[in-house]
Order: structure tokens, then sequence, then C-alpha cells
């Protein structure tokens, strides 16, 4: 037998199965109402989010904060910001940052996943609630610190990867896929003589996608979205990356920085905090469809079951 | 030792602890006992106050507080400093920036031309906002610190007078009295400003000056002027007013309760946080009657539906207020209500509410509690490092119409900034992405006393708003009172003080919203006496009567 | 297998393990500038401290109390969502539908109660609506009574759609050939559901409740801080706030450390307990017995 890719049945796309009941009325335009309501109670909020950040300051200031329908639309919030200068540059450092941590990320997640996932590998329950120890449990701020100045990681891009590197909670999914997969494949494939190494990525890894997709959107995610790191250990303004860049846009009315006359602190313009959500948010949006059809589509294990 | 006090005996914990506990922290800290600190606090000899003359202000500021007003630009720039501050070493500054960061050293010009103009080598940790809390205990945990640090009085930071007497430089003998000749430009901040800086009878840095006086109600003229603008003379007439603005959507004041009986205890004469009785004992404003009168009236306010009935840490109200649909928001100072009002619409000034003779008592201004927004502490190091750093702290605060004020604020005419119709600089382009971060940086950590000036107010009404704001100052100053706390240091205060403060800002929120009884205020003060209240009046008496 | 585990495991110890001993400071009186070594050490203090303090222990209620309400109505949300998408035939909709759901979790705490402030709130969208009919406008953002369903609310707002992201993953591994003997064997949509469907995503399902019950004194922050004023602490205060007031605003470290400690220890005792449980019925949990 040659270890490959089991048989697999993926479900026909936009097409029901000849075994499929055809659907009731009700029952669709249940579904219809349903889903309308979601997504109009998902999406509006965002309307209004990019409806103010095209709106121009007057139209702020008559609408008294949002905006629902921009009379003359106007890109002047997005050019504020990306006339500052750092912006090309805190986007390069989010992106490699989020392309290079997710990849080490699911290149350290898979491997003690796989490792764990494996019963009879001696120590690995030890191992196992080692690691959901983590989970429970957190190192405070200023030992982080401590520990990132002396490992000389200040002013690093490490710093901003290293100490997120892997995620208890994305192990434990990953392990809990790796062990649904089908034992016989195991025996198969040792049968046939091959090593840990050849088993994982022949046949662990393709088996996997949907959940390597999954977990490697919520690090790419965590890596986007992260500031405090970057706040904490990079002093040089330079190497910020576009999270931390974005907020000094939206510095909020604490008692004292709300009227800091001599450096001009305001509270920020409407429509230049809702132009940092849209900046913020659409890179990362954009990585979505790329991934969906992992999970979309599906990749059966069950066949060889079965 | 008398106060050196574990937080950990007034509940009610095992004294051996306790006693342990302290006994040990005063060995970790070396020299620095707190208790030694109260008393040594009020020796200290403040430095002279020798005001910047070579510019003379369109309308004179006063050593009570009261602002320099420019109608238009110094025509002719004076300098302010003679020879250059650095000598050409490395100086890390940490700092809070309230702005977009400049371009990194490496790429800005303007950062060289400041390098080369202190004759420094400036790294600049900038924090940010939020962080900067967090960001500066780790630094100092970390060990390294930096030549020189901003600290705020209300970030939080605890333990600063332990910090100061290990790691920074006490610079009293720099500074105090005529001393502080050989820096000129710092020579020009008040005995306010300096008092921020005074912890332990010591001078410990450069004053971070802000306007003096403090919170007050803007309003939108445009909704107040239906009931015949927005002043009161009574209790009676300011309720009666803004039941009269409030209707359909509009509501007269914005739903930020504490900071409503901030402002309105100044109608009622309480203190401004800290006050010296006549017989010398000192209270806080919280547990005076006048606090509580403001506090019920503030009740009263709000059950006839006169507040906007949004989230009371709504960040919006400002825009609500230039929209319409707020009456009145309490900003920082009078200069900032006028300037965001101008910013959001040019064409609205707000009106700044003079406190009214409340309920038979006497009305009062409060000056700003702190007089600063913090001082920048120097390093430890020998006398010529720390002299040399002095220097640059003496520079940074160059005064409103020297040249070294143009170049930190602008940089360089016609690369970072060019005059604009009225004569005033505004930064290009280029200015921008390389001054602004900066010298928001730089600012903090110190500058000269605030003026003001046309350019701070957006639209063309510049000079008519410094008047404006010019003669609101005087208005107020003619009854401001000052916080009796300020330049005294009580350890019981660093200890308790941000537990009390935010367990009280709940309860006021609480009474207000209804949810619970007025009855419950006085009661809560008195429990807070033994929790650590009566340690800190205790403390602040001690260090007043020795310096009264 | 030494090789694969490596990485990970130099990653926990470095990155994990060694500044946990920071924690220490639960026993001491923590001063960043004196360092961990010098700070004075206080034996069980700040445990004693903690425990006495009667607003400790309304937090912690409070905390539980929100916990059970995002078990009970947050935590199946996302699978009957999964579920839902997963029934659609149009493989369009299907992906509209899922890269909109999931949006919401980008967005900040800020932006989620200012908006919910713009329709809820009592200068809201209905608020406006019901005035300008006469009627009496809404309370729900200040009423302490009504906050516990509005914080779930919010929740599920915000994170349904991506909580459903692993359930997808885990549906998409279902073999169509089971619902297709399924429906031979006469089975109707529902009883496919049932014995095809939830059989697949039920191992997911209870690997991520035990995980849950391991972080039930966890229900969110920044949410809370934010809508304190507003119904007052009483009603908002939660560990985590709770924490961040003496941890960072009155400076005292040890207290921090010691919330940290005691909610991990209830998180290990809720895991251990609930993977007991899973074990009972049958299932795999979260590690093996």
């Amino acid at each position: 037998m040659t270890i490959g890719l089991p048989l697999l049945k993926p479900r026909p796309a936009d097409r029901r199965a000849a075994w499929e009941e055809p659907p009731t009325r009700l029952g669709s335009a249940a579904k219809a109402v349903v889903l309308t309501v979601i997504v109009a109670v998902m999406t509006l909020p965002f309307l209004v989010v990019l409806s103010t950040s095209l709106a121009s300051r007057e139209e702020v200031t008559a609408a008294g904060g949002y905006v629902l329908f921009p009379t003359e639309p106007t890109l002047q919030a997005y050019r504020t910001i990306l006339s500052g200068g750092l912006v090309t540059r805190a986007v390069t450092v989010s992106v490699l940052i989020t392309g290079i941590g997710t990849a080490l990320s699911l290149l350290t997640t898979i491997a003690l996943a796989y490792a764990l996932s494996k019963r009879g590998v001696p120590g690995s329950r030890p191992v196992l609630l080692l690691v959901l120890f983590t989970l429970l449990f957190a190192p405070g701020m200023i030992p982080m610190y401590v520990l990132v100045k002396e490992l000389g990681l200040l002013d690093s891009y490490w710093a901003l990867i290293l100490p997120g590197l892997v995620n208890a909670f994305n192990l434990v999914v990953m392990r809990a896929f790796f062990m649904n997969i089908p034992e016989e494949l195991y025996h198969a494939a040792r049968i046939d003589g091959a090593g840990d190494w050849r088993i994982l990525t022949r046949i662990v890894l393709p088996l996997s996608k949907g959940v390597i997709a999954v977990v490697g959107l919520f690090y790419a995610v965590t890596y986007w979205n992260a500031f405090f790191n970057a706040m904490l250990y990079l002093n040089d303004s330079g190497k910020w990356p576009i999270q931390l860049l974005l907020r000094t846009y939206v510095v909020q009315n604490k008692q004292m920085a709300a009227d800091q006359l001599g450096v001009a602190h305001l509270p920020p313009q409407q429509s230049i905090s809702m132009a940092v959500v849209m900046l913020a948010l659409i890179p990362i949006l954009l990585l979505y469809p790329f991934l969906q059809k992992y999970f979309t589509k599906g990749v059966l294990t069950g066949a060889i079951k079965g | 030792m008398i106060t050196g006090v574990s937080r950990r005996t007034f509940l009610g914990l095992s004294t051996a602890v306790a006693a342990g506990a302290a006994s040990t922290f005063l060995t970790g800290c070396g020299s620095s006992t707190a208790g030694k600190g109260e008393a040594a606090s009020a020796k200290v000899k403040l430095p002279s106050y020798i005001p910047f003359t070579k510019v003379k202000p369109d309308l004179a500021p006063s050593s009570k507080g009261l602002s320099a007003g420019f109608l238009s630009y110094p025509k002719e720039l004076v300098q302010s400093i003679a020879k250059t501050p650095g000598d050409g070493s490395k100086v890390t500054l940490l700092t809070e920036i309230w702005t977009q960061p400049p371009l990194p050293k490496g790429t800005n010009d303007y950062w060289q031309k400041v390098n080369k103009e202190l004759g420094i080598d400036l790294t600049a940790i900038l924090g940010t906002d939020p962080g900067y809390e967090e960001k500066f205990p780790a630094i100092v945990a970390g060990g390294d610190l930096p030549d020189l640090m901003w600290i705020p009085p209300n970030q939080g930071l605890q333990h600063i007078a332990q910090l100061l007497e290990g790691k920074c430089a006490d610079i009293t003998e720099y500074v105090s009295g005529d001393a502080v000749r050989d820096y000129p430009n710092l020579a020009a901040m008040t005995p306010a400003h300096w008092k921020t800086a005074v912890v332990n009878g010591k001078i410990w840095g450069a004053p971070s000056p802000y306007p003096a006086l403090g919170q007050v109600y803007g309003g939108n003229p445009r909704i107040w002027d239906k009931a015949d603008g927005f002043s009161a003379s009574s209790t009676d007439e300011f309720f009666a007013k803004c039941k009269e603005v409030t209707g359909g959507k509009v509501w007269a004041l914005e739903p930020i309760y504490s900071n409503a009986v901030s402002v309105l205890s100044q109608c009622y004469g309480s203190p401004n946080k800290w006050a010296r009785e006549k017989d010398g004992s000192v209270t806080f404003w919280m547990e005076s009657d006048e606090y509580a009168e403001a506090l019920n009236f503030v009740r009263k306010l709000k059950k006839a539906g006169v507040f906007y009935p949004g989230d009371p840490k709504m960040a919006d109200a400002y825009l609500k207020m230039a929209q319409g649909s707020i009456g009145a928001v309490v900003y920082a100072n009078p200069a900032g209500a006028r300037k965001d009002t101008r910013t959001n619409d040019p064409s609205l000034a707000a009106e700044i509410l003079i406190p009214f003779d409340a309920d038979g008592h006497k009305a009062n201004a409060h000056y700003h509690a702190f007089g600063t927004i913090g001082y920048t502490a120097i390093k430890k190091g020998s006398e010529k490092r720390v002299r040399m750093l002095l220097d640059v702290l003496n520079y940074l605060a160059a005064p409103f119409g020297s040249k070294e004020r143009e170049f930190l604020e602008f940089g360089e005419e016609g690369s970072d900034f060019t005059y604009d119709k009225q004569g005033f600089p505004q930064r290009t382009k280029k200015g921008k992405q390389q001054v602004e971060g900066l010298f928001s940086g730089l600012t903090t950590a110190t500058t000269s006393p605030f003026v003001l000036a046309p350019s701070l107010f957006p639209g063309t009404h510049g000079a008519d708003d410094v008047r404006d704001i010019y003669g609101v100052e005087q208005k107020l100053i003619e009854t401001a009172i000052p916080n009796a706390a300020v330049g005294h240091y009580s350890d019981a205060y660093t200890q308790y003080y941000g537990r009390m403060s935010t367990e009280a800002n709940d309860l006021i929120n609480d009474i207000v919203a209804g949810r619970k009884r007025m009855s419950e205020w006085k009661p809560f003060w008195s429990e807070w006496g033994s929790k650590g209240l009566d340690q800190m009046k205790k403390q602040y008496q001690k260090s007043l009567e020795q310096n009264p | 297998m030494l090789a694969l585990m490596a990485p990970g495991l130099l990653f926990f110890a470095v990155f994990f393990y060694v500044p946990m001993l920071g924690n220490i400071v639960a026993f001491q009186d923590y001063q960043p500038f004196i360092g961990f070594k010098s700070s004075p050490w206080v034996g069980l203090a700040n445990f004693q401290e903690l425990f006495s303090d009667p607003a400790f222990w309304e937090s912690v209620r409070n905390t539980l109390a929100f916990a059970a309400l995002q078990l009970i109505f947050f935590f199946p949300a996302p699978l009957a969502l999964a579920l839902l998408i997963n029934s659609l035939v149009s493989s369009r909709v299907k992906k509209f539908v899922q890269s909109v759901v999931y949006l919401p979790h980008f967005i900040s705490w800020v932006l989620v109660v200012a908006l919910f402030q713009q329709v809820l709130g009592g200068a809201g969208l209905i608020s406006n609506f019901l005035r300008d009919h006469g009627l009496s406008a809404l309370d729900v953002m200040t009423d302490p009574g009504t906050f516990p369903m509005l914080i779930t609310a919010q929740v599920i707002w915000k994170d349904i759609g991506w909580g459903m992201i692993i359930y997808l993953a885990a549906l998409a591994n279902v073999d169509q050939s089971l619902y297709e003997s399924a429906a031979v064997d006469g089975a109707g949509p529902w009883r496919r559901m049932w014995h095809v469907t939830l059989p697949a995503v039920r191992g997911v399902t209870i690997m991520l409740l035990v995980l849950r019950l391991g972080d039930v004194l966890s229900v969110g922050f920044e949410q809370f801080l934010l809508q304190r004023d507003a119904v007052g602490a009483r009603a908002s205060e939660v560990l985590d706030t709770y924490v961040y007031y003496h941890g960072v605003v009155y400076g005292d470290w040890g207290i921090g450390a010691v919330a940290g400690l005691v909610k991990g220890v209830v998180g290990a005792l809720m895991i251990w307990g609930a993977n007991r449980l899973a074990h009972a019925f049958g299932e795999q949990g979260v590690y093996s017995k």
C-alpha cells in the first residue's frame, strides 16, 4: 500500500445531493430571516464606521459623532494618517511580524502537538500537563520585561514574536484534531516503514489543513493585533508595528492628557478614529478568503474508516 | 520612625509582619525614610522666581498663575541660551507623547538638529497613552534607568520617593534660591511649579508646567443663549437654566458625574483637594460639608433629567456639545475649553462658567491640582553630568518669543515650518512628521510656563480668544485657592490614595445615579478615616506646620 | 520525537516557567525599584489581605455569575451558528455569511460599547424613537439589573463568529458519505444532525468546554472597566478589574500576583474536575487518563 491521501469525498459544491430532501418553504424562509438579521446586525456597525471615516469634520460635528450617509465622502482622514510618515514602515513591520511569527508559531505548535498526540510517547502526559498549566497562570508584566531585557531582545523584532510563540490553547486544539486521525492510517504507514517525519508530512498535515488554517488564523490575528509588547519592549518608534502607531491617533481623554495645550492635544477627530479602525482591520480581513476554503471544502478522514 | 507604617497594620494583620516588612523595606532602600521626608520636605528653599523679561507679552502674567497673553507673534525673537548645553555625550530621556511618534532618529533631520543644538546624542523612549504607567515601572525594574525621566503625579506610579532617593540626583543645591540663576529659563518657573518637584525636602527635577487653573464647565453658547447665557448667581438659577435648555434631544450637562461634582463644589466653596484649617488641621475636600452639598445638588440635577442620558465614560461628549445635544462639558482648564470648541467648529466659542455663590456659601475657583503635569528627574551621577543635564533641561524650558523655543517647537524655517498670514509659525508636512512627535515628548519633560497665543485657537478669532480667556482667568484667580498639599509629601497618600479615590468615585456614581443613598456618603468617609485618610491628614499637617 | 518537542518545550521553559518565578512577589511587598531580591518578604500577608477584602469576594461572585451566563448563552452560540451555516447549500452565501459574522471580533471594546450606546443608550436610536412617540426611553445601558444580560449580548455579538471558526473546521472533517448512508437508511435532516453532525463535533465541543471552565474566573476586562461608571462598581467589578486596580492603579504588585495565583488554582481544579467528568462519559476531554 502506498502512503498518500486517503480517498476523499468532498461535499459537492452548490448542489443538493441526490439523497437530500428538498427544503421546506417554511424552513428556508426561517433560515433566510435569521441569517439576514444576523448579517445586518454584524455589518451595520461596520457601515457606520466606514461612513464616519469618510465624513468631513463638519459633517461629523453636525451629526454629533457617527455618520451613516456622508454627503460628500472624503479621504481626508486616511490622508492625515498616511501622511504621518511612519505608516508604510509600520505596515511593513506588521506584515513581516505577522508572516514570520505565524510561520514559526505554526511550525513549533504542529511539532509539539504532533508529538503530544501520539500515544505511548514517553513523558508526553506530564509535558501536556505542563503545557496546560501555562493556560492557567500568567507571568507578570515586570518579570517578562526583565527577561526580555536580559535576553538582549529590547528594541528587537524578536521581542514581538518570541514571547508569544506558542499558545497553549492553540496547541491543545491542534492536538485534538491530530488525535482524530484514525489509528489505521498510522499503522499502515508504520508497516510501510515510514518514520515520524514522513507520517507527519505525508499523512497528518494533508489531513489537517482545516485546523492548520484555523490555528494559523488565530496566530496571525494575534500577531497583527498585538501592541502591548511593542509598547513595552520597543523604544525606537521606527520599529513600531501598525497597531501601536494607530493607537497614537486615538489617544483618549485620560484626565491629564485631555488638554495638554502646549502640545496641541485634543480628543481625536472622530473620522480619524474610524479610519484607524478600518486601517487596522482591512489587511487582516484580506487573509480570510485565502483560508476559508480550507474549512468550507473539507478534507474527509472518515472515508477510510467506512 | 513615626510613619514608616505598612499598609498592612491597618488591615488588622499581625503587627510582627508589618513591622518586619517596614524595617526590611527601609534597609532595602538605603537612607530613605518616609518619616523623615515629611519633616524635611518643608525646609527646602525653593528656587528664586526670576521671570523672563526680554520678551514683553501684551497681557501680563502674574505670580498668582495668570497666563501671559500674546495677541501677535513677537517680531524680534531673542536668544535665551548663551552656549550649547551638552557635552556631546549620550542622553536617554523617558517621556510621554500625546501625538503621533516622530520619524526615528536615523531618518529625522530635526532630531539631528536638536542633537546639534543641545550638544547631546539624544535617545528618546517615547511612552504612549495608555501605557506609561506600565512602561515606567518595567523600566525601573529592568535596572537601567534613563538619564532623564518624566514623573507624572497622577498615573498611579508608586513609591516615587524611594525611587528618587535610591536612584536619582538631588538637585537642591544647584537650583535652590539664587543658585537657579545658572539656569535662567528654569528660573522663570513660579514657586508653585517647583513645589511639585519637591519630595523629602529635596528638589529632584525640572517641573513640567501646565495652565494654572483647574477644571471648568465650558458651555455651547448656542444652547445657553435661550436661557440668557451660561452663567448663574445661585443654585436655583443654575438649576432652572439647566431645566430650561433641556428638552427634545438636548441635555444641559454631560454625564460625567464626578467631574460635575468637582466643578460645582467650587460654587459651594469646597477646599481644593487638601485644605489647612485655622487650627492647623488638614481636611480633605470630599469629607467637607461643602462637597457633600455639591454632591447632593448634582444628585438633584440628575433627578431632574438634565444630564445627557449616556455613558459616564463617554469619549464623544465634546462632539455632542459642538453638535448641540449637550450644553456643557467639563474641561481641564479654560483655554482648553475654548480651543476644543474652536477645533470642532471654528465659529463656536465655549463660554466658561464662573463659579457662583451657592446656598449661602462663598464660591471659589480651584487651581489645577498639581500646578504642573509632573517633573523630570535626573539619574544620579557626577556633579558635572547632573549640571550638564540641567543645562539641557534649561534649554528645553526656553520661553515663548525666544529663538530656542521656536526652534524646538517648529524646527527650521523653510523646511520644517513657514510663517502664516498672521505671522505665526506653522509646521510643514515635513515638520509634522519630524518635529511634532519629538517636540511633544520634549515638552512633556519640561517647558516654559504656559502662555496664551492666538495660534492656540483654530479659526480667525485667535486674538479675541486670548483676551476672553485671559479675562476668564482673571476672574477665576480672584477667588482661586490652591491645594494645600502641593509640595508636601505623605507616605500614607501614596499607599492608600489610589484605592480611596477609586472607591469614592464609585460611590459618587452610585449616589448620583440613585443606586445608593446620600446618607451613605458621610459614613464612607468616617470609615476611610481609620483606613488611611487620618494618616494622610496627620502627615500633611505635620509637614505644613514646619513650613506654614 | 524529542526533536519535534524541543522547540516548543524550550519556549515554555524560557518564556513561561522562568518569568513565572516572578510570582514570588505574591509573598513580598514588591517595589520595582528595589527588585525581586531585596523586596521585603511578607509571608502570607498578601493572601490574608486579599481574602479579608469584601470587595474581592464581591468581584468573585460577580465573575462567577457572568461566567455562568456566558456558559449558558454564549458558549453554545458559535456551535449553533456553525450548524446553521453548515446547513446552507449555496457555497457563495455560506462564504459571505461566514466572512461577515466574524468581523465584530476585530472591533475594540471601546467601540463596541460606543456602538451599543448609539443604539440602546438613553439618547440612542431606540430611545429617541420612543421619545418621539411619547414613550419613555430605554435604560438598559445604565441599569445594573439588566447589566449581566447586556454584557452577555455584547460578548455574543462580538465573538460568536470568531468562536464559530473552530467548529467549521471540525464540521468540514465530517465524511459526507455518512450523511448519504444515513439518508438512505431513512434518517431525516434532524436525525442526521443528531447522529452524524453532532458526534463529529462532540469531541471538540467538550474540549473547548473544559478549557473554558479552566478559565472560569476570566470573563473579560476592558468590557467591564468601560461600563463601570454606567452601572456602578457593585454590578461590574470582576476579578480582572479588581486585579487591575490593585496591581496597576494602586501599585500593589503582591495582591495582583496573589489574585493571579488564586485564579490559576481554581482553573486547575475546574479543568481537573471537568476532565474527569468527561472521562466518566467516555470522552477524551483535554488530556487522557
